[in-house]
């Protein structure tokens, strides 16, 4: 197995570090997202989780430090950088809702420069995977939350981005949606060789799918681990358990 | 290639067909303000005032124009700003930056439909001056009026773009806007001749791109008058659109950053 220094990175982080006016948002962040690899970003509500995501994503300028993604310096290369990283917001109010979910995939793809047979295809593609070929045509604003986010989810994918960024992509669904999402998270990582970023609260959501945590604390990288590495980083302070770790992780004691 | 526009295009034409209602009262609207204006037209019945002689003489041709350019105008002026304030509304704004998409594009896009309906309304006013109102129109001159209405699209983008901007930066409340409506409207000529103001509101009228398109377009489409006559409006215009639309585009970049800087780009 290859070590983390030799594997390749889509995303180095060097310094990184956001502030709002006087506000530090994230402090001095370095870790790097290797191709083919799940990384669980977890913290405490307010961490910066949604910030760093936002920042990987170039909606949020840095203020200091520098992110090179697929190569490229994301300050400089801004564009084509978000032509290789798809974004899944925890907020369901990013879609048109009068427009159909297809119109909308349709919309945000051909943003992507897709060509409309290739935009079909996935679409259609996408849309039977998740069960969601019988309402294509229903207005966005007509569907459950669960298929809102299933749709933010194929608008994540449809561009088979290089570095996938997912922000609580479960809120809304369903037990059996979750396991397929995971399901398909991981066959995208392991077998296209894409980086994921899965940012979440909730331990069961990642406990066995991720490679990699990242723990955010008032925006310091309090750990940065392999997964299963973590329940030892704890044991000093008598965390055994899994979930007991990861709640000491996150400044919570159970 | 397809045009980097033509997304933007679609999804509006796509989502204005679930207006159907609007876009057909907006019609309405039309003809009925093209009525009220025949009908006060018609108060004056022959009667020529000395400020209307260098039109024709009439009234009704005289504002047939006034009102449609400033139909367009505020679709211009405003439609920049209310196509940015609607993507921060509808949480749209992140997932659109979030694909490769430069602010050219986004402010190109996102106006296009607007534009190509308010050409078409332009077009429906003039047809419906024509044949419901009797106005007539020299149409000899169309290749100078669609060289004006370009001039005009150009000059007007260049306030609509800085409107957009401060959209950005302020969310809510557009001074620019709103101070350039009440300019234009009261200074620009649509309802009367700017022969009627004082010298000295005259001279600032002047410079106002709606001032300079109404003058242009009255010259060519109701006396038949050729480059010559319009040229120095046409000059104007040009020089509102050559030196306005990059100043005006750093602008709205700039804001943009600013909004990716503190983060308050999805904020609304």
């Amino acid at each position: 197995m290859a070590t983390e220094s030799s594997e390749k990175a889509v995303v180095e982080c060097v310094r990184l570090t956001k502030s709002f006016g006087t506000k530090r948002i994230l402090d001095e962040l370095n870790f790097r997202l290797p191709a083919g690899s799940i990384t669980a970003l977890a913290g405490p509500v307010g961490a910066g989780k949604t910030t760093l995501l936002k920042i990987l994503a170039g909606l949020i300028s840095v203020s200091q430090g520098t992110i090179t993604a697929g190569g490229l310096d994301l300050a400089v290369h801004c564009r084509l950088v978000r032509r290789i990283t798809g974004y899944v917001p925890s907020d369901e109010r990013s879609f048109y809702w009068r427009l159909s979910g297809f119109r909308n995939l349709d919309f945000f793809a051909s943003l992507h420069g897709l060509s409309k047979p290739d935009r079909l295809a996935r679409i259609r593609r996408l849309l039977v995977f998740w069960g969601m070929e019988g309402m294509a045509d229903i207005p966005f604003r007509n569907l459950s939350s669960g298929m809102k986010q299933i749709l933010a989810l194929c608008r994540g994918f449809i561009h088979d981005p290089a570095l996938l960024l997912l922000d609580e992509p479960c809120r809304s669904l369903g037990v059996d949606t979750v396991l397929k999402v995971r399901s398909a998270v991981r066959d995208f990582s392991r077998e296209k060789g894409r980086a994921v970023v899965w940012a979440t609260h909730d331990v069961h959501e990642i406990k066995d799918l991720a490679d990699r945590i990242l723990i955010l604390k008032s925006g310091r990288l309090e750990t940065e681990s392999p997964m299963t590495n973590l329940p030892s980083i704890y044991r000093e302070k008598r965390k055994d358990s899994w979930d007991e770790a990861f709640c000491a992780a996150l400044g919570k004691d159970i | 290639m397809k045009s980097p526009v033509w997304p933007f295009l679609k999804r509006d034409l796509q989502n204005e067909i679930n207006y159907r209602l609007s876009f057909f009262l907006q019609l309405f609207g039309l003809l009925l303000t093209l009525l009220l204006f025949y009908l006060l037209s018609r108060l004056f019945g022959g009667f020529v005032a000395s400020p209307l002689k260098p039109y024709g003489g009439a009234y009704f041709p005289f504002v047939l124009i006034g009102v449609a350019l400033q139909s367009y105008m505020n679709f211009a002026l405003g439609g920049f700003a209310a196509s940015l304030r609607e993507s921060q509304l509808t949480g749209t704004l992140e997932a659109i930056f979030a694909a490769p998409v430069g602010p050219l594009q986004f402010l190109v896009g996102s106006t296009a439909y607007n534009f190509v309906f308010s050409s078409l309304r332009i077009f429906l006013y003039f047809a419906a001056g024509a044949f419901l109102f009797g106005v007539r129109l020299d149409l000899a001159q169309t290749p100078l009026a669609v060289v004006t209405i370009v001039l005009t699209i150009g000059a007007f983008s260049v306030l609509g773009i800085v409107s957009a901007g401060f959209i950005l930066i302020f969310k809510r409340g557009d001074p620019v806007n709103y101070g350039i409506s009440v300019l234009s409207w009261m200074l620009g000529g649509v309802y009367y001749p700017i022969s009627i103001l004082p010298d000295w509101i005259q001279k600032i009228a002047v410079l106002i791109p709606m001032t300079n398109s109404l003058e242009a377009l009255r010259r060519a489409l109701l006396q038949g008058q050729g480059l010559a006559s319009i040229g120095p409006q046409l000059a104007i215009l040009a020089a509102w659109t050559v030196l306005g639309l990059p100043s005006s585009y750093l602008f709205f970049r700039w804001a943009l950053h600013r909004a990716q800087d503190r983060g308050t780009l999805g904020h609304y």
